[in-house]
């Protein structure tokens, strides 16, 4: 598998994915991902299941459309005949400016990325916290090659310890995602 | 307007972000290192080494390789040092610490503490030092302790002592029982374990899952109950615990203890043990019982993610009362529960077993004279 692919997608792209939601060249990358990876076949495999169950979950409740439309058209020739107190102001005008500026700062809100995740990485090579992709801090691992490194996790730090080579001593680093 | 003033703009951080790049940047303006005027610890000397820092692309790489010579100014021996580690940045985190345990350091003795550590940032440069150093907490040879603590670093340093003080005892014995070969199969009984005991590459995520991995989570996971391993003499009793699992992933594990001890508990630490489809087991972490903040757990077996969750243990690993006194197991309690080959071993340990490997028995035998005196 060349490096492009070797890579996991995320979640939501394969649970995209399973939806056959994405674009040709995303579906191109993630099938030629999944040809060599069986744990996100698997996890493909789990979204189509979890696809077809809420596609059987029934069909939505029986509405009468027709009934609907008529009284939406009632409601707006209402509004039409009721007379001007005003005529310079107009509330619904506003109400609509009001509402586009809402809806303005409703689709910016969502369309802002959310905090990114810290990440911890406990490894022989050291230990790292990242916020998403942005690598905040890695402390390096100096230990010589047959030394053993123990590491650990916890919920909220990640540890690693080796006899440095120079001075002799212990040393555990540690990176903290709070 | 807007767009000669937005182009004029680009044109100056890209000018900017050139004359950084062009410009060799000092480590040392890059380190800033501060102890309390009341610390019991006084810097020596710093050392910068072979440190630099360098422009790639778009991004400052700062590699520090620094040594500080630290001396003990108090009338007590050092036992422990744990240095904070701040790097300089707008978002929260990016916080770290270099801890120093097993040390045996006489007043008026100095030492070194080494710290290496990588940092990449994006281009400019801000203002000021990138990282700075100073004293988080040393713990003296009667557990009295100095510092901020704001790393919790007490607790995780008298652990180690009584770690170390357990594990010295253990080999002390082993040679007043069976002299020098004696205590030479028990070291070379340590590092075999060292060696063989398996492990698992892990991240944890902090953040909350985005709602849609969640919502799958939710729905393809179990919850899978941790079976509790009881070790004799422990204050508290663990009830039940359970944990989330979907794939190769875990979150934190929910746990419920009762006390039995009647003193009040400040702090619990469970250590949790993953079994991964064909059966092997390994140390995931260590999560404390009480309050903790979630996390998704991914393991991987080199590059690979685990498969499968098989089955969890858990077992009681420290607890700490609210007088700051601290319970740890016994090493007999490990052993007769199989988890010695599974958990790693306390840092002294670790230095023992080096110091054997590196500089032979009667070196050994030596340095654990050094601590009957």
């Amino acid at each position: 598998m060349s490096a492009l692919f070797r890579r996991h997608p995320s979640e939501a792209d394969l649970a995209l994915f399973a939806g056959g939601e994405l674009g040709p060249v995303a579906r191109w990358r993630i099938e030629s991902h999944l040809h060599g990876c069986a744990a996100c076949r698997d996890l493909v495999g789990e979204f189509f299941e979890l696809r077809s169950q809420v596609m059987d979950l029934g069909e939505l409740p029986p509405m009468d459309w027709q009934a609907l439309s008529g009284r939406i058209h009632r409601a707006v020739e209402a509004g039409r005949e009721r007379p001007r107190a005003l005529p310079m102001w107009r509330p619904a005008w506003s109400a609509a400016l009001a509402m586009l500026a809402l809806a303005a700062a409703g689709i910016y809100v969502w369309q802002q990325p959310a905090a990114p995740a810290a990440v911890l990485d406990a490894s022989a090579g050291g230990v790292e916290v990242r916020f998403g992709d942005q690598q905040a801090l890695t402390l390096v691992n100096a230990a010589q090659p047959e030394t053993q490194v123990q590491w650990q996790l916890t919920a909220d730090t990640a540890s690693a310890r080796y006899v440095d080579p120079q001075t002799g001593q212990i040393t555990v680093n540690n990176v903290y995602s709070q | 307007m807007f767009i000669r003033s937005s182009v004029l703009a680009a044109c100056l951080a890209a000018a900017s972000a050139l004359a950084q790049t062009g410009e060799p940047l000092d480590p040392a303006s890059a380190l800033r290192f501060q102890l309390a005027p009341d610390s019991p610890l006084a810097v020596l000397a710093t050392n910068l080494g072979d440190s630099r820092v360098e422009t790639r692309g778009g991004a400052m790489v700062l590699d520090l390789r620094a040594t500080l010579t630290l001396r003990n100014n108090s009338p007590k021996s050092v036992r422990g040092v744990t240095l904070l580690v701040l790097a300089q940045e707008l978002t929260a985190g990016g916080k770290g610490s270099v801890a120093v345990p097993s040390l045996n350091v006489a007043p008026g003795a100095s030492f070194p503490v080494r710290v290496n550590l990588r940092l990449l940032r994006p281009l400019p440069a801000p203002v000021g030092p990138l990282v700075q150093l100073g004293l988080d907490g040393v713990l003296f040879s009667d557990f009295s302790f100095f510092g901020p603590n704001r790393l919790e670093s007490r607790r995780t340093m008298v652990v180690w002592e009584m770690e170390a003080q357990r594990d010295r005892q253990h080999f002390q014995a082993a040679l007043a029982a069976n002299g020098p070969e004696g205590l030479r199969q028990q070291i070379l009984a340590s590092l075999a374990r060292q060696q063989s005991r398996p492990r698992l590459e892990a991240q944890v995520n902090r953040a909350p899952t985005r709602a849609l991995s969640a919502a799958v989570s939710a729905l393809t996971g179990k919850s899978v109950q941790l079976a509790v391993l009881k070790l004799p003499e422990a204050p508290l009793e663990l009830v039940s615990a359970s944990s989330h699992v979907s794939g190769g992933e875990a979150h934190s594990p929910h746990i419920e203890y009762s006390n039995r001890s009647g003193r009040p508990v400040r702090h619990v630490e469970v250590g949790w043990l993953v079994r991964d489809a064909g059966g092997r087991e390994y140390l995931a972490g260590s999560v404390p019982a009480s309050a903790a903040p979630d996390g998704v757990y991914r393991f991987f077996q080199g590059r690979e993610p685990l498969e499968g969750i098989s089955g969890m243990r858990g077992f009681l690993s420290q607890v700490e009362f609210s007088d700051g006194s601290v319970w740890i197991p016994a090493r007999r309690a490990l052993a007769d529960q199989g988890l010695l080959g599974l958990l790693p071993v306390s840092p002294e340990e670790q230095r023992l077993s080096e110091l054997y490997r590196t500089r032979g028995l009667q070196a050994l035998v030596e340095e654990l004279a050094r601590f009957l005196r």
